[in-house]
């Protein structure tokens, strides 16, 4: 390979990596054409190198060479178009970035006077000058200096540059940092600067950039405002000066610094000798505290103060009044400055308006000081004045009474919120009226207004046009008023129109009767007057009574002042009346003035409720009669459960002691008592439960129960809730009915007994006859033969023949033994696993009635997981029933609340079952415990001895056991082992 | 009138009425036996002397019910009543209606034979007695009525002048109702009538 064509290829080589890099760089698609078109060169260039025949080997892959160079060659044509299209691309996109840039520059001098650039170290390294303004060589001295090197700055000393300090130090953008500059040239200027951190692209500071603005012309046209602004205070000073007494000023601590003064007022407030005092030094003890206080708050506070009034008393004694305002100044930093304000004597203004206000108090207390509502109206009838009196009539109606209120408003609003009158209506109407009289005030009126308020009220025109109302009240008037009218309202309903008699009498005439008391007699009041003597109206032998009487109260002396007397009637009739008589004065004379009830039938009411009272008396004692015969215990207690009454059966019963038989007893009590007294055989062992119980049941009755007393005595109680919420206890002797019972309950046992013992005689009779009957022939052949033996009468062949026969009469009787052991022991049922409880809970439900009837008291103690056993149901159901049977027998001797039964089953070792019955009969003899399960040996005095016999062959057969033994305390304890069903079968098999 | 009493057996068991038989049989007497009551009633004759030995516990008719039966008959043949155990209340029931005796199995065999025997005897007595009253009776039958009336004066023990005074007759002719009446009576002396009358009286 010779050096040119390596040479070529590393051309080659070089140019594809820069258009490569080219691609990459600017991204531009059409820059791979040019790749492609290097790539192309490169790889030829190549194979030309290293001897290959590139059109051989092309040819090989079925590609021509020719076309292959041919199209190589046509995009390298068209890359090197595309790369000058590209060239030109990029320099029109370079010329925009830097148009942009000088553009921005301009935008910049534009806005400001100064562009200027910072590096890292804070040193200038860039600023220009806007056009107009070229100061070239100012520019270039900046180049490479910080900014302290070039302003006269004191970042030590000086605020405003140590804030710009650390905002540089710390990359802060700042703005607006004013300061001057001393050019060249000697001319002062002010520059506004603004600038901000500026950062590489590496995120490095870089330095800052910023602006800065020429601002001496705002600098120097801001010191003219203020220069104004001065002058516009001096002016506004004197406008102040004018306006008032004086001017002044006051500095940060509130001296006065200035104090303006007019010839006439400076005499009287020696004003310079205020200079230097503050306000607090002033004697201003005539100023009213609460005024003054606040004032220096506000001065404390620095508000502005306005209108503050006060007080000096002269040297001379005169006392002179001043209004001072101020306003309190600040700088720009807001840092107070003292106050300035203005004075001005007032002194005239002060006393005239005391003077106008003493006269108005005056004025209002006078019209306070008048005993009635008064107002007055001005001539458009709006209220001036009113007194509180006034105002309290309106205020008591709801209206809110204030001058300059019109008179109709009054009036309206009255009506609106109140009853006027008896209705809307009449309120509306009334208002009217009321303003109709007010256009042309006569005299007064009066009306009634809130309920109950009366009032009077009269309007006074004034020459003036106004109107003066005063109002009056007149409730207690009216009160005083109504009350006589009532009063004598009541005396003429009293006198004429009432039911009542009246009549007045003097000596021997009637004064005066009226109507009722004509009626009672049956006359009319002239007859009355005409009666002569007037005893006339009187029963023949009341008379003489009735004039005494009538002559004593006259005289003055004592008579009777009620009381009863019989009257005649005009027809001749009796009637009783009653008097309330009394002196009185008629016309300046004595009377007796008499007041007359008709009280005869009142009189026969009284006499009928006497008799009625009397029927109810003996019909109640009838009653109490009755409950007392009673054959029954009778007990009242009402809803408190206190005792009405009760009856002396009802304490036959529970013998209480006589305290417990008052009225008003307890009935809890009465029963504590009697149980605390062992009256009570039911309660024996358990009082509290039965207390409560009984209680209970006292209080909410549940129809009749029994009770039995200590001594033996059976009670029915019946307790009945009574309309009024008593209750109502009787209580009935039942103990003959009781041991009726018992006797027919024992009787039932003897009759069960006799029926049982029948049953089991029947049944041996039966079993004696089978035995019998073989026996019978046995003894009858044998003692035949003897005799034919003794008489020598009998030949060998009838003894063999009487012999066997005996043999099978014998055996006969073995073969009936058998039959009723097998009969007994295994009967015909088949065996089968048998659940014990089960057979247990159905003897019981046999015997349900028989252990009711005896009043025992049974106890199941069932074990819950016990195994089953292999026999036969009925046979285990035998066993159970006679030894129960036997239990219940055993009891009838003992008292009924102390007879027991218990029957427990529990599972034994090797699937084994116990049963025990256990009673609390009266046992046995110990001596006889296992001879009981012999047959025909009975505790009984009437048992057959059958029962446990019986129960040991079932027992046995089962290849169980059973025993019997004393009770832990009486009674007798039978209790049988069985195997568990694996043994009997074993013992089966 | 059969010469030989038999003693009559009622039992339903076999065993028992063979062995009954072998039994009375040793003493010589004869026995007739029955498997229930009703054969018996069926059978028997009352002309037959003798006994019944009865069992109380039957099927059917029981010994009791046989016994009230042959009572309500007027069948007189004395009767032994067998018990067992428990059947001693019926048994007592029995004797107050007549029965003649009892006896409890299992038994000895003499005290049954005693009683077979007495009962056997108490039996022809009866029988006897019954034979002698039935021909009181038939002498009575053929005196006159004076002859009857002088009779019964005689044995109330009145003498000849007395029935002469009572029935207003005359002793002669007392005399010749008395020959008479010995002669009907076919007696010889007083006392012998006397002891005839009593026959008469009892029945």
């Amino acid at each position: 390979m010779s050096a040119i064509i390596l040479i070529s290829i590393a051309v080659r080589a070089l140019a594809l990596g820069w258009a490569v890099h080219l691609a990459l760089r600017f991204k531009d698609r059409r820059l791979w054409l040019f790749v492609v078109a290097l790539a192309g060169l490169a790889l030829e260039q190549v194979f030309v190198g290293f001897g290959g025949r590139p059109s051989a080997w092309l040819g090989q892959v079925g590609i021509r060479a020719d076309v292959l160079c041919l199209t190589i060659s046509l995009i390298l044509l068209g890359s090197v178009f595309c790369l000058g299209r590209i060239l030109h691309e990029m320099r029109a996109r370079f010329d925009q970035a830097a148009h942009s840039e000088a553009r921005f520059r301009d935008l910049v001098e534009a806005s400001s006077d100064r562009y200027w650039e910072m590096d890292r170290d804070l040193r200038y390294v860039w600023a220009r000058e806007s056009t107009e303004k070229q100061r070239a060589p100012f520019v270039q001295e900046l180049i490479g200096k910080t900014r302290w090197e070039v302003y006269e700055g004191d970042p030590d000393h000086d605020e405003r540059w140590r804030q710009h300090r650390d905002d540089l130090n710390n990359r802060r953008p700042f703005r607006d940092l004013r300061h001057p500059l001393t050019g060249r040239d000697g001319v002062t200027r002010h520059w506004s600067v603004s600038g901000k951190p500026v950062y590489a692209a590496d995120g490095s500071f870089a330095g800052y950039r910023g602006t800065a603005t020429d601002i001496t012309l705002q600098v120097e046209l801001q010191e003219e405002a203020e220069q104004a602004l001065r002058r516009s205070e001096q002016r506004l000073r004197d406008f102040a000066y004018a306006a008032s007494d004086w001017f002044w000023e006051t500095d940060a601590d509130l001296r006065f610094t200035f104090v303006s003064q007019r010839t006439e007022t400076a005499a009287r407030l020696q004003a310079p000798g205020m200079i230097g005092k503050d306000p607090g030094d002033l004697d201003l003890t005539e100023t009213d505290a609460g005024v003054l206080k606040r004032h220096l708050e506000h001065l404390g506070k620095h508000k502005e103060i306005r209108n503050f009034v006060y007080s000096i008393r002269q040297r001379n004694g005169s006392l002179r009044h001043f209004r001072v305002s101020g306003r309190p100044l600040f700088d720009e930093a807001s840092t107070f400055l003292g106050y300035r304000g203005v004075g001005t004597d007032i002194t005239a203004e002060v006393v005239a308006e005391r003077q106008r206000q003493q006269a108005e108090v005056r004025l209002a207390k006078s019209i306070e000081a008048i005993p009635a509502g008064f107002a007055l109206f001005d001539e458009a009838d709006r209220l001036v004045i009113c007194n509180k009196e006034y105002r309290g009539c309106y205020e008591a109606l709801g209206v809110d009474v204030r001058p300059g209120i019109r008179f109709d408003q009054l009036v309206w609003a009255a009506v609106d919120n109140a009853s006027i009158g008896s209705s809307q209506e009449d309120a509306e109407l009334w208002a009217r009226q009321r303003l109709i009289r007010r256009t042309c005030p006569a005299e007064g009126f009066e009306f009634r207004h809130n309920g109950s308020r009366w009032s009077e009220v009269s309007d006074y025109l004034l020459p003036d046009g106004g109107m003066i109302t005063l109002a009056y009240d007149i409730t207690d008037r009216k009160l005083t008023e109504e009350a006589l009218r009532v009063s004598e309202q009541h005396f003429r309903n009293v006198v004429e129109g009432s039911e009542q008699g009246m009549f007045i009498y003097k000596g021997d005439e009637f004064i005066f009767a009226n109507q009722a008391y004509a009626d009672m007699l049956g006359y009319t009041p002239e007859e009355i007057y005409a009666l002569d003597p007037p005893q006339l109206a009187y029963a023949p032998y009341e008379r003489e009574r009735i004039r005494q009487y009538s002559d004593a109260r006259i005289r003055g002396e004592t008579a009777p002042t009620s009381y009863e007397v019989d009257a005649l009637r005009k027809d001749g009739s009796i009637i009783t009346l009653h008097h309330f008589a009394k002196r009185a004065e008629w016309y300046g004379e004595p009377v007796s003035q008499v007041a007359v009830v008709d009280i005869t039938d009142r009189k026969r009411t009284e006499e009928e409720l006497r008799e009625s009272q009397t029927k109810l008396a003996k019909s109640q004692q009838r009653l109490l009669d009755a409950i007392e015969s009673l054959n029954d215990g009778f007990v009242l207690h009402d809803a408190e459960d206190q005792m009405v009454l009760s009856n002396s059966k009802f304490n036959d019963f529970y013998e209480l002691s006589p305290e417990l038989l008052k009225h008003k007893t307890l009935f809890s009590d009465q029963i504590r008592w009697a149980l605390a007294n062992g009256k009570l055989g039911d309660a024996r062992g358990r009082e509290e439960d039965w207390l409560q119980e009984r209680i209970s049941l006292h209080r909410d009755p549940k129809g009749a129960f029994e009770q039995r007393l200590s001594d033996g005595r059976w009670l029915q109680v019946n307790e009945i809730r009574t309309k009024e919420g008593g209750i109502v206890g009787i209580r009935t002797d039942i103990t003959r009915l009781k041991q009726a019972e018992e006797a027919i309950r024992q009787h039932e046992a003897d009759l069960a007994m006799v029926q049982r013992r029948s049953t089991m005689g029947e049944m041996a009779a039966a079993l004696a006859h089978e035995l019998n009957q073989p026996l019978t022939a046995v003894v009858n052949y044998c003692a035949g033969s003897l005799r034919r033996l003794e008489a020598d009468s009998m030949s060998q062949d009838e003894l063999v023949e009487i012999l066997t026969t005996i043999r099978e009469q014998a055996q006969r009787a073995g073969d009936v033994l058998r039959h009723i052991g097998s009969f007994v022991s295994e009967g015909e049922v088949s065996k089968g696993l048998v659940d014990i409880n089960d057979a247990i809970r159905s003897v019981m439900a046999l015997l349900k009635e028989e252990l009711r009837r005896n009043r025992i008291e049974v106890r199941l103690q069932l074990s819950a997981d016990l195994p089953e056993i292999h026999a036969a149901e009925i046979g285990i159901e035998q066993v159970v029933l006679n030894v129960v049977k036997n239990a219940i027998e055993a009891m009838q001797g003992v008292d009924a609340a102390e007879r027991r039964l218990r029957i427990s089953t529990s599972r034994r070792a090797g699937g084994r079952v116990m049963v025990s019955v256990t009673d609390s009969g009266h046992g046995f003899s110990a001596t006889n415990g296992e001879t009981y399960f012999e047959p025909f040996v009975s505790t009984k005095k009437d048992g057959m001895g059958m029962g446990l016999a019986i129960c040991r062959s079932i027992i046995s057969a089962l290849g169980g056991r059973i025993s019997m033994r004393k009770g832990r305390k009486a009674g007798t304890k039978v209790s049988f082992l069985l195997p568990s069903a694996d043994e009997a079968m074993q013992d089966a098999a | 009138m059969p010469p030989e009493p038999t003693v009559f057996v009622v039992d339903d068991d076999p065993a028992v009425r063979q062995s009954f038989k072998w039994l009375v049989g040793s003493i010589g007497l004869k026995v007739q036996t029955f498997s229930c009551a009703q054969d018996f009633i069926r059978d028997y004759d009352p002309a037959d002397s003798g006994c019944l030995v009865v069992d109380v516990r039957m099927p059917g008719m029981s010994g009791i019910e046989l016994q009230e039966k042959l009572a309500n008959d007027g069948i007189s043949i004395p009767i032994i009543v067998v018990t067992a155990y428990g059947d001693v209340p019926t048994a007592v029931r029995a004797m107050k209606r007549g029965a003649v005796d009892f006896i409890e199995k299992p038994y000895n065999d003499q005290a049954m034979l005693d009683r077979i025997q007495l009962c056997i005897e108490r039996d022809a007595k009866m029988r006897h007695e019954k034979e002698i009253r039935r021909e009181v009776a038939w002498r009575v039958e053929r005196l006159t009525p004076r002859e009857r009336e002088v009779f019964e004066l005689i044995v109330a023990g009145r003498s000849n002048k007395e029935v002469a005074r009572a029935l207003n007759i005359s002793p002669k002719t007392v005399e010749a109702h008395r020959a008479k009446v010995m002669d009907k009576m076919a007696v010889g002396s007083l006392a012998e009538l006397v002891q005839l009358s009593t026959y008469l009286e009892s029945s």
